[in-house]
C-alpha cells in the first residue's frame, strides 16, 4: 500500500489531511463499508462518521503503519461496531438497497448470461459470513496481498489463507445449489 | 472459483457499486460536523461551573472560536441540542437569566471526546476563569 500519501503531507494542517484523505479513499471506504452493511445510505453516513472519527484520531497516529492501513482499520472497526450495535440488530431495514436495480440496456443474450452470472457471484458474495466476506472482497476487490490483509483486519495471515480457503468453498457450494435449482 | 472470483471486480462496480459514489456533498458534510463537534466541545469545556449565553459567547470570543464570529446564535442552537441530550442543564435564576450548566453525562461525553486532553483543558480551564474574573 502507498504511504506516499503520508510523507508529501507532513506539514499539512490536520483539517487538509482528512481532505486530501477523503479525496484519496472516499470512494474505497465507502464502498468498503458498503460491502458490510448491505445499505448505501447507511454506509453514507458511517463513511462520513468514519472521517470524522480519523481527524480526532490524527494526533494519536503512529507512523508505524501507512495511513491507508489505518484509515482501513478504523473503517472496518466503526462498520463492525455498527452491525453489532443494538439499533443494526433490532431494526429491520425494509429494503436491502444493494442488487436492486439491474441495468435494462443489454439486449444481447450472451451478455444477459455473463450478467447473470457475474449477478449471482456478486449476491453469493454479499451473503457470506462477515469473516469470509472481508477476506474475499479485500483480496479480489481491493486486490491487496495477503500480508496487506493480515496486517489490516489485525489477523494472522494463515487465518487469512484458512478464511480465503473455507470462504471459497462456501461460494462454489452456493453457486453450485443456485445453478441446479 | 478463482477464474470467476477476477470477475468480482468488474461485476461489483457494475451491480452493488454502480449507485455508490463519494461526492465532494459528503466532504462537506464532514467538514461541518468537523467545526460544530469543536465548538460543541468548546462550550461544554466552558460549562464546567454555571454560566449565561452572553458569558459564554464573551469567552468563547476570548477563546477565539472562530465559527462563532458574526454567528453567535449558534451557541444557543448548540446549548438547546446539547439540553436536549442531557449535557447541559438550564435555570432561571433570580435575575430573569438563563444559566447552564454541565451535567455528569456531559463530562462523560466530554471526557470521551478529548481524553488525550483531559488535564489540560481543566487546566487551561482554571486560567481562563482567572482572567476572566480580572476583567470583569
Amino acid at each position: 500500500m502507498d504511504s506516499y500519501l503520508l510523507q508529501t503531507t507532513t506539514t499539512q494542517t490536520n483539517e487538509e489531511m482528512i481532505d486530501e484523505l477523503m479525496k484519496t479513499y472516499g470512494q474505497d471506504v465507502l464502498q468498503l463499508v458498503v460491502q458490510y452493511v448491505h445499505n448505501v445510505t447507511i454506509a453514507e453516513d458511517l463513511t462520513q462518521e468514519i472521517f470524522i472519527k480519523c481527524y480526532k484520531a490524527l494526533p494519536t497516529f503512529q507512523q508505524q503503519s501507512s495511513m491507508k492501513t489505518w484509515l482501513w482499520r478504523i473503517a472496518i472497526n466503526h462498520a463492525k461496531d455498527y452491525m453489532k450495535s443494538w439499533y443494526f440488530k433490532k431494526v429491520e431495514l425494509v429494503e436491502q438497497t444493494y442488487l436492486q436495480e439491474r441495468p435494462s440496456y443489454q439486449t444481447v443474450e450472451s451478455i444477459v448470461v455473463q450478467r447473470d452470472e457475474d449477478d449471482a457471484l456478486v449476491h453469493a458474495v454479499m451473503q457470506l459470513p462477515i469473516k469470509y466476506r472481508e477476506v474475499i472482497y479485500l483480496c479480489y476487490y481491493e486486490e491487496q496481498t495477503m500480508k496487506e490483509i493480515a496486517d489490516v483486519l489485525q489477523i494472522n495471515e494463515n487465518t487469512v489463507k484458512t478464511r480465503m480457503r473455507k470462504g471459497k468453498q462456501l461460494l462454489k457450494k452456493q453457486l453450485e445449489e443456485e445453478f441446479n435449482g | 472459483m478463482d477464474d470467476r472470483l477476477k470477475n468480482l471486480k468488474k461485476a461489483m462496480n457494475e451491480s452493488v457499486f454502480s449507485k455508490v459514489e463519494f461526492t465532494s456533498t459528503h466532504q462537506k458534510r464532514v467538514h461541518q460536523q468537523l467545526n460544530e463537534s469543536q465548538v460543541v466541545q468548546h462550550i461544554l469545556s466552558l460549562l464546567v461551573d454555571k454560566k449565561t449565553g452572553i458569558e459564554l459567547a464573551q469567552l468563547l470570543h476570548a477563546k477565539g472560536v472562530q465559527d462563532i464570529f458574526n454567528n453567535e446564535g449558534v451557541i444557543y442552537t448548540i446549548l438547546h441540542e446539547q439540553e436536549n441530550k442531557g449535557h447541559i442543564i438550564s435555570q432561571w435564576d433570580d435575575a430573569g437569566v438563563k444559566c447552564y450548566q454541565l451535567t455528569k453525562s456531559g463530562l462523560k461525553w466530554l471526557r470521551s471526546q478529548n481524553r488525550e486532553k483531559k488535564t489540560l483543558f481543566a487546566r487551561k480551564q482554571q486560567l481562563l476563569e482567572v482572567r476572566l474574573n480580572d476583567h470583569f
